[in-house]
Parts: structure tokens; sequence; C-alpha cells
């Protein structure tokens, strides 16, 4: 008896019930409860037939027969692999130039590619069409010179938007990348007489291809599961989120069922472009001590300008839509249309019919920040220092969200917990556990991350002078841990307060949020409120940015 | 300050099919300093974590004098222990790492600070007393992680390799001050280094171990020149090992050479001689002694090293002292070689055991 308990102890790498264990257990049971049972639900519900409650099929068959469904699984992969190919191919020359040449204006850049990423895609969506719609601003001065320029709407206008939005993260995540390349391994191939650009294509970007692919795949995940954009911009040209939305917020009636299968269709495809780039960055992943950063060289002035220039023209395209409606907010309106002359009308309407949407977005996210925070603390901990079983899993359960996009999870979430002990549904706490489902993984990764370089022997110094485990987590691990997972926590907290897909779905008048208010505006073509509350929502993200430097002490953001 | 014996019986420590300690039992006196000493992965720190109590104990028992402490949980043992990072915590200063272990056992006021104060007087780092960890040099790391250590008067200190990370030569001057500050405060101590050198001018006793087992235990003088097994022989120094064949309590080198030593006269058979480097004498090439021909002449400051290839190909290292410079061999050179027979041991080839009495 006493072996066998010896046994399932070792089993768990659980040495005695202790402080952790119950820390373990419960994370599991939360996990289970708000990631696993409401994905299993959304698969339970695909294979149910609403009138008769029995098992069926004919969800799928519906998906595959009709050509309206397949067309918009077929735009969705177009769309996504193209974004995914364009945001490459700019994010990457941008990002070597940006990062080994003296341009001017580094900084300004630096935050213009920053404030376009964080922002909601389909506020670039709405202030494209503003800009180059066929009542939009350049249009018509293009217009009134006589140049026609062509439909922005569909195809165009969504690879438009989603490239111009998502270039921002390969810039950055390459850039992250090219900065730590040891500079030996460059100097020892030119050294060999390969320099130039077969230099860069034979050394330096093989060598930082785990980092393009890993860019890659936010940009494509992003981009297949925005909903935003298409259903602004893309006019007719639907995607399966577009259509996910249609189905279960329909108004002769919600087909819970169908949009169920939607939903695992696109998770499926989710999971299977994860696996394929997995198994292609696991195959080229190498480990490199980096000891001196690279050389910034410093180019004679014309070229100097022209790098300049480049760099700062696509970075200033992308930031465009929220400079934009920036301006857009302190115009004189008319109904659905700007007039001249400036004046603060859009605000004092924002703060007098939608101030519930501003007071909304900041609670739910701090207190989204602060559960995100404590889980991301204890469940860190849990996967560094005690590998087991238990921590395996949670592990693995927190890399779902990762491919769960934010209308799905928000179907998930709805039909998971409209009833019963649990009845979430529309209340402010269902959308703050969708933030927290969609955040927590980002802050446990890095969370893992900075305790790997925090000693296991400064913990068991604590324990060899008498002060208990759990005490000594408090008082040595969290310390030296919390201005990392705070930073982390604080990008979470941008992204949160930005996101749409999952809120949408979620809120009701009472939980409304700023980016749903504002995709209310546009729908209703109050386009002054949309640009208030874009510039609100901008500045808003400007502040948490500059927390984040302030605490992460200049820290890239991705 | 309440010193412990510390006795480890039949200590166990077991990762899946790999023993890391197997059945070590050891006495450790009141006031010792005892070293382990071995390879790295030979178990010593897996020991030292089973009786700081980081590792479960699997099998055995460990002791303080009477007491069993394999179910104490490691913050209830009073140990004081030093890490090889140091393990100093980043988000205090000096002195609020050295009060760390006084406040968990609700020291307070007055008594804290003389405490406090005493124990970093001792490891001369009062004058930081108010610095962040990132603003020490790493001697200095060292010398709190020492204080922080003593200051809680521990039964029994435990040292993890923690003159690892730096330089020589202030290793050797720690090493001085640990062992002198040890024998003030006659505090039982376990020290677990790789460093041959460091175990056999700092320890009162050494016990060698490999694989899990211990291979000897002793004075340091003991073990260098009595080493219980060729292991010892090799890791203790440098050893070079012929063979040779026993009868009558006579040992013949390479088939050649005649030399009798005490040994366990009933032994006959194949035998490995070990010579130290230090302990055979060169000379012009004479009929019936050891031959070789010098392979490689390195000059090491106060003696130079050779590498001798002998008749039977074997290559062994000798060094001969540079206050007889006059007569430098080179790379060519033929040499006879004369062992000096009380510096001799002896092992069974098979075996590899000493057969020396």
């Amino acid at each position: 008896m006493e072996k066998a308990k010896k046994n399932l102890y070792e089993r768990f790498h659980v040495d005695k019930f202790d402080f952790w264990t119950i820390v373990s257990l419960l994370i599991v049971i939360v996990c289970l409860l708000f990631i696993v049972y409401p994905f299993l639900n959304l698969i339970v519900q695909s294979f149910h037939n609403a009138e008769t409650n029995a098992f069926t099929l004919e969800n799928y068959l519906k998906f595959f027969e009709k050509r309206y469904y397949k067309e918009a699984l077929r735009n969705s992969l177009v769309i996504s692999t193209v974004v995914t190919i364009l945001a490459t191919c700019l994010g990457v020359p941008l990002a070597y130039i940006g990062t080994r040449y003296n341009l001017y204006l580094k900084r300004v850049i630096y935050v213009m590619v920053v404030l376009s990423m964080l922002s909601p895609p389909f506020i670039g969506a709405y202030a494209w069409i503003t800009l180059l719609g066929r009542a939009g601003f350049i249009t018509k001065l293009l217009a009134s010179v006589g140049i026609e320029l062509g439909e922005i709407y569909g195809f165009k206008g969504i690879v438009l938007v989603f490239t111009l939005k998502l270039y921002p993260m390969v810039y950055l995540y390459v850039s992250g990348a090219l900065g730590s390349i040891d500079a030996s391994l460059e100097e020892a191939s030119e050294n060999l007489g390969v320099s130039g650009i077969r230099r860069i294509l034979k050394v330096t970007f093989p060598v930082i291809t785990p980092t393009i692919l890993s860019a890659a795949l936010m940009v494509f995940m992003t981009a297949l599961a925005d909903f935003g954009t298409p259903r602004l911009i893309g006019e007719g040209y639907n995607t399966l989120p577009v259509i996910i939305y249609k189905e279960f917020l329909n108004e002769v009636g919600t087909d819970t069922s169908f949009a169920s299968a939607l939903s695992v269709i696109i998770i499926v495809i989710a999971l299977a472009v994860l696996f394929v780039q997995k198994r292609f960055v696991d195959s080229k992943s190498y480990n490199m001590t980096s000891l001196r950063p690279p050389n910034v060289v410093e180019l004679p002035v014309p070229k100097k300008i022209l790098a300049t220039a480049v760099v700062f023209l696509v970075s200033f395209l992308s930031v465009l839509p929220q400079i934009t409606v920036t301006i857009q907010s302190f115009l004189k309106t008319n109904g659905p249309l700007f007039v001249s002359g400036f004046s603060l009308d859009s605000y004092r309407n924002v703060v007098d019919k939608l101030g519930k949407s501003i007071t909304n977005t900041f609670l739910f996210g701090f207190i989204a920040l602060a559960i995100i925070v404590l889980l991301g603390l204890l469940g860190s901990y849990l996967i560094v220092r005690r590998k087991g079983f238990t921590a395996n899993l949670i592990d693995l359960l927190l890399m779902f969200p990762y491919v769960i996009p934010g209308a799905v999870l928000g179907i998930c979430l709805t039909v998971s917990f409209n009833q019963g002990p649990l009845l979430l549904t529309g209340s402010m706490w269902i959308i703050i556990l969708s933030f927290v489902i969609r955040k927590l993984p980002y802050t446990m990764r890095s969370s893992v991350g900075i305790l790997y370089q925090i000693d296991k022997s400064v913990e068991e110094a604590s324990i060899s002078l008498s002060v208990p485990p759990m005490k000594t987590f408090f008082k040595t691990t969290v310390p030296l841990m919390i201005p990392g997972v705070i930073s982390g926590a604080v990008l979470s907290l941008i992204s949160v307060i930005n996101t749409l897909s999952a809120t949408l779905i979620l809120y009701t008048g009472k939980t409304i949020t700023i980016p749903v208010a504002i995709f209310n505006c546009v729908n209703n073509d109050a386009y002054g409120q949309a640009a208030a509350l874009s510039t609100i929502l901008t500045l808003a993200t400007i502040v948490c940015l500059l927390v984040f430097h302030k605490i992460s002490g200049g820290k890239s953001v991705v | 300050m309440s010193s412990q014996r510390v006795k480890i019986e039949g200590a166990t420590k077991v990762y899946g099919d790999f023993k890391a300690c197997d059945h070590i039992s050891l006495d450790i006196n009141e006031g010792e300093f005892f070293t382990l000493l071995g390879p790295s992965g030979c178990g010593k720190t897996t020991l030292l974590r089973m009786i700081a109590g980081f590792n479960p104990i699997d099998d055995g028992t460990i002791y303080f004098n009477e007491k069993v402490i394999n179910h104490i949980p490691a913050d209830k043992r009073n140990i004081g222990m030093v890490f090889q990072n140091y393990a100093i915590f980043p988000h205090m200063t000096v002195k609020e790492n050295v009060a760390y272990g006084l406040r968990a056992r609700k020291i307070k006021g007055q008594e804290l600070e003389e405490r406090a104060m005493e124990a970093m007087k001792m490891m001369q780092i009062d004058n930081l007393k108010d610095r962040m960890p990132s603003q020490l040099s790493g001697g200095q790391q060292q010398r709190v992680a020492l204080a922080r250590a003593i200051v809680i008067h521990p039964d029994v200190l435990l040292m993890d390799e923690p003159l690892c990370n730096l330089d020589a030569k202030l290793r050797v001057t720690m090493r001085t001050g640990i062992k002198k500050i040890q024998k003030q405060l006659n505090i039982t101590t376990i020290y677990v280094t790789h460093d041959q050198e460091e175990a056999l001018s700092i320890s009162d006793r050494i016990a060698v171990i490999h694989d899990g087992q211990v291979e000897q235990v002793g004075e340091p003088k003991e073990i260098y020149t009595k080493p219980a097994n060729m292991f010892v022989a090799n890791f203790i120094g440098t050893s070079g090992f012929l063979d040779g064949t026993a009868k009558n309590g006579e040992v013949t080198v390479l088939g050649k050479k005649k030399i009798s030593l005490p040994m366990n006269k009933d032994f006959e058979g194949e035998v490995k001689v070990s010579i130290r480097p230090e302990y055979v004498l060169l000379d012009e090439p004479k009929e019936g002694e050891l031959q070789g021909t010098i392979t490689l002449a390195t000059f090491l400051g106060d003696f130079m090293n050779y590498e001798i290839e002998l008749e039977n190909h074997q290559t062994i290292e000798i060094n001969e002292y540079t206050d007889r410079m006059d007569n430098v061999r080179r790379s060519g050179d033929p040499v006879s070689l004369n062992l000096v027979e009380n510096r001799i041991s002896i092992f069974d080839a098979k075996t590899e055991k000493s057969l020396m009495i």
C-alpha cells in the first residue's frame, strides 16, 4: 500500500501533498472547465440537430454541399495565404534595413510600426474606406482632377488592410532576431568569400528562418480569424468568420449547430497550419550563442535618406488609418458626413451615449489583467519547477486558445455557459473570461521564459534558510518575476482592450466595449463617433505602451 | 554553536534505471570539514542535496546526531547552504540577504542587527552592506552567500562547489578563508567539489565518489599516497599505469624490472603498477632498467613535464624538477626510468583494488 502510494506520487512527480499540489489541481480544474469543456461542447453541438436532438452529420454536409460556404472557405484560405506572403515579403526586407542601417527617425518608425500592429484591423478597414471608398476623401480628391480609382472593396481592400496591418508583426519579430544574430557568424561568411546579398540569402535569412516562420504563422492565423475587416470592406467577399457571425447572429434565428460546425472547420484549418509550421520550424531550429550583436552600418547620406524614405513610407501607410480617424474625430459632422470645421461634438456624443463602453473596456481589461498575472505566475511556476504530468497537461491545454479564433471562442463560451449553475452569458464575466482565455497563453509563455532565467537555487537558498516553500515563492520568486510578467500582461491589456471578435458575440447593451461600439457606429454610419472612440482607444494604447516601456526597461513588444 | 555529527546509512537515489547514489554510507564527525570529491555526474551533489532536503531519499537513512532527518522538510533542517552560483537574492541588499534567514527565525531588532553585522564582519563584507548584488564581484557575492549561511548558526554547513566560478587566484585565497572560518566556528561542514587539489588542501577528510558509490574515505595524505583502487589513483593527482606480474611478494614490471614492495604476498597474477610523475627518476639508458624515448618535453616553470614512450609503446608522463635543469632533456632523447619504490602502488589488474598493505 505504502509502495503503491509512493509510485502514484512519483508518477505525478509529486513529493507530497502541498501548496503546489492544490494550485495545480485548481488550475487543471479551471482549464478543464473554461477551455476543454466549452471546446468539447462546440464539437458536440456541431454534430447536433437542433430539432430532433439527435446526432447528425448534416451540419458538415451542408457546408460541403453549398457553393456559398465552400467559396467562403476558399476565400479565407486565399486571403490568409496571399496576406502571409505579402506581409512576409514586406516585413523581412524592411526589418533588415531597419536593424542593419543607421536610419533617420528610427524611434518614430518604431512607434508607428508598433501602433499600427496593436490597433484592431477593422479600424484600418473603415479608415481606408473613408479614404479610398466610394465617398472617400482621396477618391473624391482624385476624381476632381479626373483620376478614377478602382474599387477598394472586396478582395483588394481586404488584402490591402491586412497586409499593412500585419506586416508589422513580421517586422518586429524579424528585427528582434536580426539584432541577436552573433556578428561573427556573418563575418565568418564574409571571411570565406560569401558577402553582400549572397551572404544575406545563404547565412542571415536561413539562420532566422524559424523566426520568419513564426511571424508568418501569426500573420496567417490573424488573417484567418479576423472578422471585422472582411465584414466592413469585403462587401460580399465572404470569409469563414463572416459566415460564422451571420449564422450565429442570424436575425431569423440562431443556427448554433451550423455555426459550431463552421467553427470546428476553421479550428481544424488553424491546427493543420500550426502543425505543418511546427514540423518545419523544428527541423530548422538552431541553437546560437549570441556574444556580439551585428554592427549597424553607417550609410552615406543620399543612401541613408533613400533607405529611411522607404521604411518611413511603408510604416506611415500602416499608421495612416490611426492618423485619419484621429483627424476625423475633431471634424464637424452632419449625419454620416464630415463637414468642414473643427469641433468636439463627436467626443461629446460618445461620452453621452457610449460612455459606458469606455468604462467597461478598462474595467474588464484590468480585471482580466489581474487574473492573467496571477494565473501566469502560478501556472508558469508549475510548468517550469514542477515538471510532470499535471504541468504538461496545463502546458498543452494552454496551447489551445492560440488556434481558436475570437469568433469561435465567443460561440464556445455562449453555448457553454448559457444555463445552469454557471450562467455567465450576458454578464461582464463572460467577456472577462474570453479576454483571459485569449491572452493567458501569451503571458504564460513569457512568464515561463522569465522563470527559466531565474536560478532555482535562489529558491532553495531561501528554503534552506527556513522559509517554507509557499512563502519562499512569494518572497523570492514573485518579486523577481513580477516586472517581466506585468510588462507582458500590459501587452495583453493592450490587446484585450482592442479586441472585437469574441466580444461582439458575447456583449449585451450593458457590457459593450469600445471596439464593439466603434463597429456598431461604423455600421450605423456614425463615423464621427467611431473616429472619436478609435482615437480614445489609440490614446489608451499609447499610454499602456509607455507603461510597458517604463516597466520593461525598453524591451521589444514581441 | 551546536555542531552535529552527520551519519549517512545506505543513502540511495534512483532516477529511472540510473542510480545517482548507490547505498552510500558515511560518518562525518562533529566540527569536521568533510569533502565529497568526484568527477561530474558521480552523485556527490545529489547526495549533498539529499542531506539538504532538496532531493527525497529513496532508500537509506540520514541522521543529524541521533535524529533521523529523512522526512524533515528542507526548511526545517537548520542547515546552512552555499550554492555553486551563490544564489544571492538579487532584489535585496547585502544586509537584507544576510538577515533573511534571521527574520525567518523571528529574530528582530537589536539581536538581528548584531548577528548580521557579526557575520558580515567575519566575511569582511560589512562595508558593502547596502549594496545590491549586481554591484558585487564574484568573490564578494561568494562572501555574502557564506555570511548568509553561517549567520543562522546552522547545525551543518553544506557547500556545493562554492569556488568553481571564481578565477584561479581568488579560489586559493577563498579556500583558505573558508577553512579558517570553519575551524573558528567549529561547524560540521560537507563540501562538494570536483577539484582534487581544492579537496586535498581544504579537507579534514575526503570521500572519493564515483558512479554513485564511495571509492575511498580518508585524510588527504592517505588518499593521495595510498589510493584504495585504480580509480582513486587516477583521479587524485596523475598516475601512469604499467603492466606487471606478481609472485611471492615481488612484482616484475613490463617483464623486465623486478621490484619488491610491502604488498599482499599471497597474490599471484596480473597487476597494474601505478606511478606518480614526480616519483620516477630519469637517467641515461642503462641495461636492465625500464627504457623509453622522450616524445614531448613541456616547460612548466618549476618542473619539466615529459611524455615518454616506453618499449611496449605505452606513453606515460614524468615530471623532473628544474633545479636539475643542467641536464634538460629534449624530444627524441633515450632515457631509463628508476621507480621510487616506496611511492608505488600495486593494483589487482582484474578487480582494480589495491594490493598494498
